[in-house]
């Protein structure tokens, strides 16, 4: 784990959805894992995702805001396991369940550069969607389960119906890689192990924060 | 009953973590060299997450709500018992179980293990004192037994505390908080700096009570030491531990 200190440049609201842009020098997170930002202010760190977009994060939905442009924010980084986007993954579908599926889109873009494909399902979709990714309707849902060779999503822990019965409604072949990105609440990097962002596996119970916050869906038990 | 009467309490350092923040082995550097390290709330049987697990922040702290989810006694002792053996910090077990001979059972089993300083024995929301002196009579033993009661319960019962105890842990009260636009009501544990002062003026009462106090819920070194300077035998730092650790050279 690494830790640093960065500027806050750029603050976007979108809706429900918050963009920070920090003064990072590199890509420091896979698509799928986060970081832990905080402000001399905060009592807790806020967990932040990246984007499609080099230096860009996405703020929790759910959490108060009150940073501002030029606040000095701490960061630790990268925690948690991302998604795995393999080689000779071409036919990217992703299906976001929650109110952005912006975080889905830095793996797009790692499948796009590898001039592979990529599609988006989602009912709540953000007012700029990267014109390379196709954006689906409902009718076009089944299709392109079968057109994918990997599925990735995301879900709120307790809305996960409709990844419950996904395998079996779409009889995904062994080949399709299915991946959620599961939102929970988390506070550390795993090292209290609380268990407030608990998640329940074949293989027992998951810490959201260490193990995921991505998990296989032929895993998770609901 | 006078206090020199108790097992004395070692307290190598007037520093450490409280139960819940550091999970339950101290390998994780957030506590400096020698520092008391106390595990996450342990129990007799696997205890599961609860379902409606919960962070939600408030102006000045946060409620969590978890379950105090841990594997059991067995695993945990199973899994830790040599890091606990091996660690330079003295272990304090927290200890929540509410079956009196499996309370007995643990206290026994860490009697057993190197490197076990103190049980830390949860009293749960609203214990009688009756209930809670029989918890105190099966978890008495050779070490040490740190007494842990949450701001807000009645603290009268900590009066006359058998010599069996050797300290009082105050921890930082339960709360509830409201979630998100629905407004389901969401109970768990308090924390944060804006409890400071109910948890400095619970250590002002606590003065009568003749026992060592440990006042829990502290976030940051000013507060420590405000609290060391005004009675408290020790502190424990709350979420200080998740943010990178306790400060150093304390």
């Amino acid at each position: 784990m690494k830790s640093a200190q960065c500027s806050l440049l750029k603050i976007c609201k979108n809706g429900s959805v918050v963009f920070v842009e920090l003064e990072l020098p590199s890509p420091v997170l896979t698509a799928g894992q986060f970081l832990l930002a905080r402000n001399q202010r905060d009592i807790l760190p806020a967990v932040l995702f990246s984007t499609d977009k080099r230096g860009q994060y996405i703020f929790p939905m759910n959490s108060e805001f009150h940073w501002e442009v030029g606040d000095d924010l701490l960061i630790t980084f990268p925690h948690g396991h991302g998604f795995t986007i393999k080689p000779d993954m071409r036919k990217l579908l992703m299906i976001s369940q929650t109110s952005s599926p912006v975080r889905l889109f830095s793996a797009a873009r790692q499948i796009l550069e590898n001039g592979g494909e990529a599609a988006l399902f989602s009912r709540n979709l953000p007012d700029q969607v990267p014109p390379e990714i196709e954006v689906l309707s409902d009718e076009q849902l089944d299709e392109a389960v079968l057109w994918s060779d990997a599925i990735i999503g995301d879900a709120q822990l307790h809305h996960m119906d409709f990844w419950q019965g996904f395998q079996t409604k779409y009889q995904l072949s062994a080949r399709q890689s299915v991946q959620i990105l599961v939102d929970t609440p988390i506070a550390c990097d795993g090292t209290a192990e609380c268990g407030v962002c608990a998640i329940k596996t074949h293989a027992g119970w998951k810490q959201a924060c260490s193990d995921g916050p991505v998990f296989n869906l032929r895993d998770l038990e609901f | 009953m006078n206090e020199t009467d108790r097992i004395v309490l070692d307290l190598p350092s007037r520093w450490m973590n409280q139960a819940g923040t550091a999970g339950f082995s101290p390998g994780n550097q957030l506590l400096p060299n020698g520092s008391i390290f106390v595990t996450n709330p342990v129990s007799l049987r696997v205890r599961m997450p609860s379902a409606d697990r919960n962070l939600l922040p408030f102006p000045g702290g946060f409620l969590l709500h978890t379950g105090l989810p841990n594997a059991g006694w067995k695993a945990i002792r199973r899994k830790y018992q040599s890091h606990w053996h091996q660690s330079d910090s003295p272990i304090w077990i927290h200890v929540i179980s509410q079956d009196l001979a499996g309370l007995e059972g643990i206290v026994r089993d860490c009697e057993e293990i190197d490197g076990i300083a103190a049980i830390e024995l949860g009293l749960p929301p609203a214990c009688p004192r009756d209930w809670m002196m029989q918890l105190i009579q099966s978890a008495r033993g050779e070490i040490p037994l740190v007494l842990h009661i949450s701001l807000g319960e009645d603290l009268s019962v900590l009066s006359s505390l058998p010599e069996a105890v050797s300290a009082v842990t105050l921890g930082t009260p339960r709360g509830i908080v409201p979630e998100g636009e629905n407004g389901r009501l969401i109970h768990g544990r308090l924390h944060g700096p804006g409890l400071f002062p109910q948890m400095l003026n619970a250590l002002q009462d606590a003065r009568t009570w003749q026992i060592p106090v440990i006042l829990g819920g502290i976030c940051n070194q000013k507060d420590g030491e405000t609290a060391l300077n005004n009675g408290a035998a020790a502190v424990q730092i709350d979420h200080l531990c998740w943010q990178g650790g306790l400060p150093t050279g304390l």
